[in-house]
């Protein structure tokens, strides 16, 4: 038989069964190599023992059901993302509008040059409405002179 | 004492004492395997603590198929790898450097490490970097089979995989430790 070397690890795991254990027994009984490369791979396997181990903890459950409890208590998403997100799109709409209002009225000055203007049109109606009046009034006063 | 399966059935109506219970039967296994690969207690602690929460959370959806252990170790093995990836490992020493200190025969090296405590710790550190060299894949089977003992057929299940990849992965597991512990192995 050839040096069974890929099954030297399962053979060494004891994972092998029925006839090809039984072969590679036979082999390993018989062949020095295979014998080196066994105790080779054990003394490593076995220095792995000095990776130690975790200390237990048991307040572990306490700390679970803590865990639990504040995941628990955390907002869902809609409170944690949908509510943020609507106040920001409120905001961003409302300064959007204001803006756009901003845009579209009257700067405060142009408002003062209008009152002016304004109060100018306004005495030269009444003069032309006086005007009127008085032109009225005399062909009034014309047409009651030419009744008599 | 009601078995794990029994006890998933209860923790799927919500009953508390049912995760006590299976946190105080398993917290010891889980945290040393959370601690074989992240190296620390403080790590492995929070690795086995989200172990149980995402067992308790998923426990709806739990079906009995093979051992609980197995579904449990294979969200630790996740977890960890997470844990792993996140902080970046590569804070410990290399091998090389180790190899190279230790096989130096300088007698200023033999001072700075008189005491078992101190060899015993770096021989922690060169077992772990070891360790930390390997493939995922290979580094798993490698701590499901020689710290918790599992059969290969049960390290194929945790990891979703067969069993003859299983073999090939502690095959050439082996093979890559023995060359890079040889040095210390010789001591034995």
């Amino acid at each position: 038989m050839k040096c069974p070397i890929k099954k030297l690890s399962a053979y060494m795991d004891g994972e092998l069964s029925g006839e090809t254990r039984r072969a590679v027994d036979f082999h390993v009984s018989r062949c020095a190599d295979c014998r080196m490369r066994l105790k080779r791979m054990r003394l490593s396997w076995n220095i792995l023992d000095a990776l130690g181990e975790a200390q237990d903890n048991p307040y572990l459950y306490t700390r679970v059901r803590s865990a639990l409890m504040t995941r628990r208590e955390q907002p869902r998403w809609r409170e944690r993302v949908l509510l943020p997100v609507t106040a920001l799109i409120a905001l961003a709409l409302g300064l959007f509008l204001g803006s756009l209002m901003t845009r579209h009225s009257v700067p405060v000055s142009t408002l003062a040059e209008n009152d002016s203007y304004t109060r100018e049109l306004e005495t030269a109606a009444g003069s032309m409405l006086g005007d009127l009046y008085m032109e009225l009034a005399s062909q009034q006063l014309v047409s009651r002179g030419n009744g008599k | 004492m009601p078995d794990d399966q029994e006890l998933m059935k209860r923790l799927k109506k919500g009953d508390e004492e049912a995760l006590r219970l299976l946190v105080n039967r398993h917290r010891q296994s889980i945290l040393n395997l959370a601690y074989r690969y992240v190296g620390n207690q403080d790590d492995a602690e929070e690795v086995a603590q989200d172990v149980f929460v995402n067992l308790y959370r998923s426990a709806s959806r739990y079906t009995p198929q093979g051992k609980l252990t197995t579904y449990m170790y294979r969200i630790a093995v996740n977890l960890s790898l997470n844990k792993i990836r996140d902080r970046k490992v590569g804070r410990y020493l290399s091998l090389h450097g180790l190899s190279e200190r230790n096989t130096a025969g300088n007698p200023a090296d033999e001072t700075q490490r008189p005491d078992t405590i101190l060899e015993n710790k770096e021989l922690e550190a060169v077992v772990r970097a070891a360790l930390d060299t390997l493939p995922a894949g290979q580094r798993t089977a490698v701590i499901l089979k020689r710290f918790n003992g599992l059969s290969y057929e049960e390290i194929a299940e945790v990891m979703e995989c067969s069993v003859s990849a299983v073999e090939s992965r502690l095959h050439r597991a082996k093979l890559a430790l023995q060359k890079k512990l040889k040095a210390y192995a010789k001591n034995e």
